[in-house]
Parts: structure tokens; C-alpha cells; sequence
């Protein structure tokens, strides 16, 4: 079956080509219809590819052709199949398939339906391709395809001018980390003499990693560091987090199915990919730990007093992520991804439900809602179901993911990070369950918005319940019930202990975190629900730490003040020099190229006497050269 | 020595089983054209067709055989069977092109068989290692290159095309033959063999005359290739011929020449490469230079097409040259570059040319203004001369960039960066002249010139042939880079 693994990515691919071919007034339900039933099918080929792994721990495999030879180097291109590829390719082909039967309802009428399709089609093929890409160059060049559809979505209605402009941001940012990826995959390249993992870590962990000028123990540490600055901006870490609130202006599946459940967690994929790299060096490992548990806290603080629906979730991705990468960070490699498995599906249901209420109200701020679980039963339930994982609640998938992630910096001894997380985790329980109240209970705010909301159709609702039913038992996927198989599967990939540890269950700290969640929880119920204690009063008291909050700790200002005007400054003296110095030279050149040309021209006189002319003359002046050259005849 | 020669046991049908192949179809069709006079005669052509497709099975049924020879004359190896596999592809998309021309545009019945042998000619230049046979396979092509541009006796064009190829093709031939007789006079042999064996006494020897001969047998050659000083006759004949033939001698015609350039050149001067090979650089250099530049005030399509060809002759002369800056362990990656260059440039030149035809059939016209706007009347054909055009150009994802990169690489490894940097330069310079097209194609014309392109069967198929095969030589090199790294090269 792992033969067959490549299906997995080419299916959506067909989908983008026959959609393509349909051209972009095909009928909705055909081009729903067929992209849903290839990804399904991709799904199956990938749960099929599970399982088989799981049977056969050592089927594992790379396949591969040649594709270039350059000297001594040669790059291959084809696919691998490892433990920790596997998992990916289910998550991210389980929640295309449920986005994509979600969008049929929520993109219904749109004019550039087909469009939207097609770009869904070609994300979910770069997604998976890049899961399954056996070395690093394959792995960029589909890391960039990502980047590039995402760009698209979330330009989707470029029309509207924040959509633009967020799509630009999110370009621009997630550029600056590509760009050291980039860096990191070439010092790799120059000092272990291939894009390939294996070769590369063997490089790493055998401490062969060298170049002139650095130190091999410097360089492992400083590529690294580099490959992470990737992964932070494509999984928005802090402080390249900036633009994954601002990509909520695509379509909420978008943002269900790429700014939340797959490829912002590519950049966590790439840090545990790259894991023995990061066990060989310490300091990088370190690095990951608190950008993560800052980003972790970061986000939980800014989304405590956000109004809009879809950016509160989007902080709260941006906190998730940061869960994973602190997980990674202090060594529980297995945890990081559980996190990232049960985040995928828990994570797109918030999203779609989120979604499933814009559609219904057509207002994202939350201020605007209310009361609307009477008229959305199914939204609601889901929804709470959603919020209960991402908290952490037990049973739910959250609990067990974070909880292991907590356990994982307390055993590790990381103290701070520890109180880090619990933080983190109270606030995450709060600020999903304002969002929770606000919607769903109460009385409506605005009558005019209520009275026309109801439920989606069936495309819309199966969906929310498939992602209800794992938000609610994918946690049991990697407990005592099945003896911890998702560790022991993802473990498997490394069995000389390069990939961190795992530890036995902390059952006193999960009741601390339990009760943590349940302490946030029931602050939000009391000023949200039965309001106890008045919100206002609360944020005019806190006015300073509100507005910190409500205004993003000020990044955007920050970059804007630091970035954006040093490259305006510098793009203004390049500008410069190219328009009055290049442009001239250039210039000059192709105008003497052209002349050049029409002499050359006029000797084409059409007479074959005036050829042979030509070539006879030709051939005595190099003959008489060549002759001199090599000493004379005679 | 007739009478060692053990006559049973020669590989004859290893050696020249596609050559016999397509000698029986060419005399088949000759006879068949005599005896059906009337009617539409394009089942000739698909007789010829499915000839060359046996030969082509029966050259790639031997193609990884064990080097071996017949008659002291030809031989099987990987070098003879990558270019027949080279050839025979060329004459069957080449006669596939011919099956166009139908109606009151028919050419003249007696094509068919002259391509077929001047198809015979370019196996016997890829194939024999005898300075004779080589020569006569040279002017079986020759000659039937000459006919066949002449073969519409009614127009001028076609006419004074054909007069000037042969003019200064035998011109060619005379220069060729002078140096061939420089070598013989030396050596007394004509047997490649023999002389590879005697080649550095004859360097050593006689040094000048071996240069002389060295110098005059490229310059033969290259009135064949059209190598600058020598491709005045180009333009005239390209734009001359039907665009058939046009491809015809821009492709296959040029393919033989190099085959038997590089055998001919590497068995003479075995051994003393670096003395001698280092003027074929000066002559790449300068074609790279003139064909781009020439080409830049070019607005006939099929004229521009013929500097072009000028110029895609210099790139392949490159590696050529670079032989004498190497040893016999960098020739496999010379012969990998030269062969799969001469691939990519056969698939998007007969591409482009097809195009070119179909497009100034509509219009009537060969001025580039033809292709304005000819996204509106056919959109597929106009990504498909994009393909072509950016991968003569050179642009990444198609063959012709993988091409001149592996050319590109050959200079940077065997230290003549000086090389190049030329083709690299002149690479830019022909962006001009590939890229004005592709704004032509895709400019907005007025509505009522939209008017669809007719496109036949046999076209398409041509068209989507060579699209195909120039896209998969870009993404997935290996297809043909296997093949051929696994080849044991020279005999």
C-alpha cells in the first residue's frame, strides 16, 4: 500500500486539472461534487497508508527517481512514507474533504464558485506533496506553493480592499521567514552535500555539519535556528504572527481548512521533520520551547478582548501553535503532533460552526449576536463541543493533547513554561467561552439580524457533526484505553530516542488543568452568561492591560513603524539607482544590440555570390590564424 | 581483407537493421507512387510513416546492445543508436507534418521518398566509421535536402532556395572533402578506426597539416550546420521550402551533421583533442554571437526561425568545443549534453515550426504580425508556441533550459567559464526576439479578426507530439537522461 501513498496528493491534483478544464462557469454541484469525491478518495488512500504503517511499522519508504545531476550532487524528486508523513496526510485529507462539502453551502451562488474550487484543490495537492517530499528542495518548492494558495483564498474576493491587503500582509510576512528557510536549506545543502533528510541528519547527529567558517556544533545550532524562522512564519509564532488574524478576510472555510487545521501547521510539521536537527542542537531546541510558549500566551491574551468571531479563533490558532512548537521544544515530540492531530479537527469545527453563523447573520462582531442557540441547535452543540476540547475539558480531544503537552514542560523541567501554559490554558477557556455566550445565549442584540437566521443545509451540518464526534474522541486515540497508540505509532519512526521522549500520565496535574479550564469557564459564564460581574466595569478598571489586549500589544504599529518604513527607505534608493543608472546602461545596450542586428542584417543581401564571399574570406582568416598558431605549415 | 571477414557472423541487422529498414520502405514507396498515380496520395506518406515507426522498434530493440561492427565499416553503439532514435523520431514527426499539405497545397509526390532517403543518409552519417561511408551518407542527405527544398517547382521562392542550398552546399562538400584528403594524404586510410589508433603520430608528425585538416573538415561541416561564417544560405532556403522541409533541415539534416562531426572529429584526433578542438570553440562562439544578434530586426517568422537554428547550432558546438578542454571520463557528460540538447531542439523547433505553418496558412502572410492576437483565435495554439518559444529561450520547466543548463554546467566543470558566459549572454539577447512573439500572440486584436484558426488532424497531433515531449524533457529529464547515462558510449 505505502507504494501507492503518491496517489494521496495526486488526486486533488486531477481535481485542480479536470476543474481547470471545466473552465470557471461549470455547474456548482459537478464541481463540488467531483472535488469532495477525490478528496474522500485521497482520504481513504491515506488511511490506508495508516494503517498499513501501523501493521507494518518497518514499511516505511522513500521512492524516489533522479531528477537533476550537477557534478557530484544530484537531486532526486518522489515521495516518502514515514510515520509522522502518515498522520499528516490524514488529517489534512479527513478535513478537506468535510471543508470541502462545507463550502458547497457556504460559497453557494458565489460568481467565481469553480475558482474557489480550483485553488482549494491545487492547496490540498501542495499540502499533501509537501507532507510526502523526501528532501528539503521538494519540501520548499511545495512550502512556497502553499504560501502561494493560501495568497489567493485569502484574496479570494479581492475586490473587498482589506481582502487585498490581507492577502498582500500575509504574503509579505510569512516571506520573511521563507527567506530563512531558504538560508537554512542552503547551508544544509553546502555543508552536508544534500537536500536529503536522511543525509542531513546523519551530518547533524554525527556532528559532520561543517563549513569554513563556522564551527559544526554554530552551524547545526544556526540552521536551526533558520529553518525554525520558517516554520514561525508559516505557523504563525511570534513575533511573524501578525498576519494570520488579518487572513480571516478569505472565506471562513479557507480559514477552517488552511489558517487552522493544515497549513499553518505545516511550520510544526517542519520543526518535527526536521526534529533530529533540533535534537543536535540544544540551543535550537530552546529557541522553539519559548517562541512557542510565548506565542502560546501571546495569543490567549489578545484573543481575551477581540469583537470579531473569526479573529478570536484565529488568536486562539495562534496560541494552539504555540502549544505545539513549546511541546516540540522541550522534547515531546509525540505530544507536539498529538496536539496538532486532535488541534486540526477541534479547531476547523469552531471554524466552521464560526462560519456556519456568519452565514446565518452575515455580521462577524460578536457584540451584534446573541440568543442565537434557539434558532441554531445543531451550530450551538457542535460549537460547545468545539469550545469544551479547545479548553481542555475531560474527555474532549483537548485535554488529552494539551494536557500531555503541560505534563511534558513540567517533567521536562521547564517551570516557567509550565505556569506559561496554565496561564495560557485559563485564558483559553475564557476567551472561547465569551465567544460562546455572546453567540448562542442571551438575548438578541440586533433583532434585525436574528429574525432571518437559521440552520444550513445538510452540506453544512454533516460537516459540524463528523468534526463534533473526533473534536470529541480523537483524544482517545493516545491514551490508556489503547495503551498510547498514536505515540507509540509516531515513535516508531525514530527508535534510537532521536525524536524526545513521551512520559506516563500526571493524573493530580490533570485535575489541576481541569479545574483551570472550569475556573476560566465559569468567569466567562458569569459575566457573559448571568452577568455577575460586569464586563465593563472589569475593562474600565484594567483599562491599561484592556487596551494592551484589545490593540495586539501594538505589533502591527511596531512593524509598520520598523519595517515596513526601513523598506520603503531602502526600496527608495534601489528605486533610484535602477531608474537613473541601470535603466540607462540597459538601455544603451539594447539599443547598440539592435543596431548591431540591422548591420548584420544588411550583409544578408540575398546574392549567393556575396556568400560564398563571405564564408571564403571566413575561412582564410581562420585558417591563416590557425595555422599561425600552431607553427606554420612547412 | 575480404577474406577474413567472416560473412556469417557479422552483426549486419544489429549495425543497420533501421538503415535496411527504411531503404526497403523508401524503394516500396518509390515503386507505389509510380504505380498509383491519381487520387489523394497521403497513404504513401502513412506507408513511410509506419516504416520509420519499424525502424525506430527495431533501434530501440538494440539500443543498450553490445558495441559491435560490420564490414569495418558501420558500427552499433550507444552513440549510433541514440542519434538513429534521434533521426528516425525526426523523420516520422517531419512526415507527419507533410500529411498537411493536401489539396491544391500538395507538394509534389516524390517528398515522401526523398525524405525517406535522406533519412537513410543521416543513419548511415550516425552510424558508419568510414571516412567514404560517411561522406556518402553526407551527400545522400545533401541531395535530397537540395530537392526537396526546390520541391514546389512553380515558386521562385522554393526554387532560388533549392539553387542556393546546393550551391553552397557543395561548396561545403569541397571544403569537407579537402580536409578529408589532408587526413588520408597523411595517413593513407579512411577507416576511423585505423586512424584513431595512428592519431597522435599524425599530430606529432605532421602537426600543421593535421590542424588544416582539422579546420577545413568543421568548416565543411559547418556550411551544413549553418555555423557563422558559413549560414548565409539559411534564411534563403528556410523561408524558401514549405515549412515542412523547412523543419525538415533545421532539425534532422543538423542532427546527422552533428553526429557525424563529433565521430568523424573525436576518431581522427584521438588523443591530441585538446590541440585542435579548442577552434571549434572560437567557431560556437562566434555563431552564438551573429544568429542572436541577426535575429533581433528578423519579422519573417520562418526567417527568424533560421537565425534561430544558427544560433541553437552555436550552443550545441559548445560542448563540442569543450572536448578539448577534457578527458575521456568528461566525454559521457559532453555526449549526455550534446544528445539531449539535440532532443529538446528537435521537439520545440519542429513545434515552432508547425505553428509558424498553420498560422501563416490562415493569414497568408509570414510577417510576425500574423501572430497578433492569435491567443483570441486559438488558445491552444498559443500556449503551445509559448512552450516552444520559452524553451528555445531557455526559461526553467521546459527542455531547452535544462538543455543549455547542462551545456552551462559542462563550461563551469571543465574551467572554459569564457564559453559559458557567451551562450549565457547571447541566451539574454535572444529573449528579445522568442519573447516579441509570445507579446504578439497575446496582444488584443479587434473582434471581428477573431476568427478560429483551422486546425487539421495531423497538426494537432504534431502540435500536442511536441508539446508533450518538450514538457517532459523539462519536468522529468530522466526519461531521456537515463537511458543515456546508462549508455556505453563510443565503440
Amino acid at each position: 500500500m505505502v507504494e501507492y501513498a503518491w496517489l494521496a496528493p495526486v488526486l486533488p491534483l486531477v481535481g485542480y486539472v479536470f476543474l481547470l478544464a471545466l473552465g470557471r462557469r461549470a455547474a456548482e454541484g459537478l464541481v463540488a461534487g467531483v472535488s469532495v469525491i477525490l478528496t474522500f478518495l485521497s482520504f481513504l488512500v491515506s488511511l490506508a497508508v495508516f494503517t498499513a504503517l501501523g501493521a507494518h511499522p518497518d514499511v516505511t519508504g522513500t521512492y524516489t527517481m533522479r531528477w537533476l545531476t550537477l557534478g557530484a550532487h544530484s537531486i532526486d524528486v518522489g515521495f516518502q512514507v514515514t510515520h509522522l508523513n502518515a498522520l499528516m496526510l490524514v488529517v489534512v485529507s479527513a478535513v478537506s474533504t468535510l471543508v470541502f462539502l462545507f463550502s458547497k453551502g457556504y460559497m453557494h451562488k458565489d460568481e467565481r464558485f469553480p475558482v474557489f474550487y480550483q485553488y482549494l484543490n491545487l492547496f490540498v495537492f501542495s499540502m499533501m506533496a509537501l507532507v510526502v517530499s523526501p528532501n528539503l528542495l521538494q519540501l520548499y518548492i511545495f512550502w512556497e506553493m502553499v504560501g502561494l494558495c493560501s495568497y489567493l483564498l485569502i484574496g479570494f474576493w479581492y475586490f473587498k480592499p482589506e481582502a487585498a491587503l490581507a492577502a498582500k500582509k500575509s504574503f509579505i510576512v510569512t516571506r520573511l521567514g521563507d527567506v530563512g528557510l531558504f538560508i537554512g536549506i542552503i547551508l544544509l545543502f553546502l555543508s552536508s552535500g544534500s537536500f536529503d533528510y536522511s543525509t542531513v541528519f546523519q551530518a547533524a547527529t554525527t556532528g559532520h555539519l561543517g563549513l569554513s567558517w563556522i564551527t559544526p556544533a554554530d552551524l547545526t545550532t544556526l540552521t536551526g535556528i533558520l529553518v525554525f524562522v520558517g516554520a514561525a512564519g508559516k505557523s504563525a509564532q511570534f513575533p511573524l504572527h501578525v498576519w494570520l488574524p488579518d487572513a480571516m478576510e478569505g472565506p471562513t472555510p479557507v480559514s477552517a481548512l488552511i489558517h487552522a487545521a493544515t497549513m499553518v501547521a505545516a511550520g510544526v510539521y517542519l520543526v518535527a521533520r526536521m526534529y533530529p536537527l533540533f535534537v543536535a542542537s540544544g540551543t535550537a531546541l530552546t529557541v522553539v520551547a519559548w517562541v512557542g510558549g510565548i506565542t502560546a500566551l501571546l495569543g490567549a491574551l489578545i484573543a481575551l478582548t477581540q469583537r470579531d468571531i473569526k479573529r478570536v479563533i484565529a488568536y486562539s490558532t495562534i496560541s494552539q501553535l504555540g502549544y505545539m512548537m513549546m511541546g516540540l521544544g522541550v522534547g515531546a515530540y509525540a505530544y507536539g503532533m498529538f496536539h496538532l492531530f486532535t488541534h486540526a479537527f477541534f479547531k476547523a469545527l469552531l471554524f466552521l460552526a464560526a462560519g456556519s453563523v456568519i452565514h446565518a447573520v452575515d455580521t462577524q462582531d460578536l457584540f451584534e449576536m446573541g440568543g442565537l442557540g434557539k434558532k441554531m441547535r445543531i451550530t450551538q452543540w457542535t460549537f460547545l463541543f468545539g469550545a469544551l476540547s479547545l479548553s481542555g475539558v475531560f474527555p474532549w480531544a483537548g485535554f488529552w493533547s494539551k494536557d500531555s503537552i503541560i505534563n511534558a514542560t513540567l517533567q521536562s523541567g521547564h517551570m516557567t513554561l509550565f505556569w506559561i501554559a496554565e496561564i495560557a490554558a485559563f485564558c483559553t477557556a475564557f476567551y472561547i467561552f465569551r465567544v460562546y455566550f455572546l453567540t448562542f445565549h442571551g438575548k438578541p442584540r440586533d433583532e434585525s439580524k436574528m429574525a432571518h437566521a437559521h440552520e444550513g443545509s445538510w452540506v453544512m451540518t454533516v460537516p459540524l457533526i463528523i468534526l463534533a464526534v473526533m473534536a470529541f474522541i480523537a483524544g482517545l486515540f493516545n491514551t490508556g484505553l489503547n495503551n498510547f497508540g498514536l505515540q507509540r505509532y509516531l515513535m516508531a519512526d525514530s527508535p534510537t530516542g532521536l525524536i524526545g521522549k513521551v512520559y506516563p500520565d500526571n493524573v493530580p496535574l490533570m485535575i489541576i488543568s481541569v479545574t483551570v479550564a472550569l475556573v476560566g469557564i465559569g468567569l466567562a459564564a458569569l459575566m457573559y452568561w448571568k452577568p455577575v460581574i460586569s464586563a465593563e466595569k472589569l475593562a474600565r478598571n484594567l483599562s491599561g492591560l484592556y487596551r494592551l489586549s484589545f490593540n495586539k500589544f501594538y505589533l502591527d504599529e511596531i512593524y509598520y513603524g520598523v519595517v515596513v518604513w526601513t523598506g520603503k527607505l531602502i526600496a527608495g534608493i534601489v528605486d533610484f539607482f535602477d531608474r537613473y543608472i541601470l535603466d540607462l546602461i540597459v538601455r544603451m545596450l539594447g539599443r547598440l544590440g539592435y543596431m548591431g542586428g540591422v548591420g548584420l542584417k544588411y550583409t544578408q543581401t540575398g546574392q549567393v555570390q556575396t556568400y560564398s564571399v563571405i564564408a571564403f574570406f571566413g575561412i582564410m582568416i581562420l585558417l591563416a590564424i590557425a595555422m599561425f598558431h600552431v607553427g606554420g605549415v612547412f | 581483407m575480404p577474406n577474413t571477414i567472416d560473412w556469417l557472423h557479422q552483426p549486419y541487422w544489429m549495425t543497420m537493421g533501421p538503415l535496411l529498414t527504411l531503404v526497403v520502405t523508401a524503394f516500396l514507396v518509390m515503386v507505389l507512387e509510380l504505380i498509383f498515380r491519381n487520387g489523394d496520395r497521403r497513404w504513401l506518406t502513412g506507408i513511410s510513416m509506419l516504416g520509420t515507426l519499424v525502424a525506430l522498434g527495431v533501434a530501440l530493440g538494440h539500443f543498450n546492445a553490445q558495441p559491435s561492427q560490420a564490414l569495418n565499416t558501420v558500427v552499433i553503439d550507444a552513440f549510433s543508436s541514440v542519434f538513429s532514435v534521434l533521426i528516425l523520431i525526426t523523420v516520422f514527426l517531419v512526415l507527419l507534418f507533410t500529411l498537411d499539405y493536401k489539396g491544391s497545397n500538395r507538394l509534389a509526390a516524390e517528398h515522401t521518398y526523398l525524405l525517406l532517403f535522406a533519412a537513410v543518409g543521416a543513419l548511415a552519417m550516425a552510424t558508419a566509421v568510414d571516412l567514404v561511408t560517411l561522406y556518402v551518407g553526407l551527400e545522400l542527405l545533401s541531395i535530397a535536402s537540395y530537392v526537396l527544398v526546390a520541391v514546389r517547382r512553380k515558386s521562385t521562392h522554393s526554387v532560388e532556395g533549392g539553387i542556393k542550398y546546393m550551391l553552397m552546399g557543395a561548396l561545403g562538400s569541397a571544403v569537407l572533402l579537402y580536409g578529408i584528403s589532408f587526413i588520408y594524404g597523411i595517413s593513407g586510410t579512411t577507416n576511423l578506426m585505423s586512424l584513431s589508433a595512428v592519431a597522435v603520430t599524425m599530430y606529432t608528425t605532421y602537426p600543421a597539416i593535421t590542424v588544416l585538416g582539422f579546420v577545413l573538415m568543421l568548416f565543411g561541416m559547418g556550411f551544413k550546420l549553418s555555423l557563422v561564417p558559413f549560414h548565409m544560405w539559411t534564411p534563403d532556403a528556410y523561408a524558401g521550402a514549405p515549412s515542412a522541409i523547412s523543419s525538415f533541415l533545421a532539425t534532422l539534416s543538423k542532427s546527422a551533421a552533428f553526429a557525424m562531426l563529433l565521430r568523424m572529429l573525436l576518431f581522427i584526433f584521438n588523443g591530441v583533442a585538446d590541440k585542435v578542438f579548442f577552434w571549434a570553440g572560437i567557431l560556437a562562439a562566434i555563431t552564438m554571437v551573429v544568429g542572436n544578434f541577426i535575429a533581433l530586426p528578423q519579422r519573417n517568422m520562418k526567417r527568424l526561425l533560421a537565425f534561430s537554428s544558427v544560433a541553437q547550432a552555436g550552443y550545441i558546438l559548445v560542448p563540442f568545443a569543450l572536448i578539448g578542454a577534457s578527458t575521456v571520463q568528461d566525454w559521457p557528460s559532453l555526449f549526455d549534453s550534446i544528445s539531449f540538447y539535440l532532443f529538446a531542439y528537435t521537439f520545440m523547433t519542429v513545434g515552432a515550426f508547425a505553428v509558424v505553418h498553420i498560422v501563416s496558412e490562415q493569414k497568408h502572410t509570414l510577417d510576425s504580425d500574423a501572430l497578433i492576437g492569435l491567443y483570441h483565435r486559438s488558445p491552444w495554439l498559443a500556449v503551445a508556441l509559448s512552450i516552444f518559444m520559452l524553451s528555445l529561450a531557455g526559461m526553467p520547466l521546459t527542455a531547452g533550459f535544462l538543455g543549455k543548463f547542462y551545456i552551462f554546467s559542462n563550461t563551469v566543470q571543465l574551467h572554459t567559464p569564457w564559453l559559458g558566459i557567451v551562450l549565457f549572454a547571447t541566451s539574454v539577447v535572444s529573449f528579445y526576439y522568442y519573447l516579441g512573439w509570445l507579446r504578439k500572440v497575446f496582444q488584443h486584436n479587434p473582434e471581428e479578426e477573431r476568427v478560429a484558426v483551422p486546425i487539421s488532424l495531423p497538426m494537432n497531433t504534431l502540435v500536442a507530439l511536441c508539446v508533450v515531449l518538450t514538457l517532459v524533457l523539462g519536468l522529468v529529464p530522466a526519461t531521456l537522461l537515463h537511458p543515456l547515462l546508462n549508455a556505453h558510449w563510443v565503440y
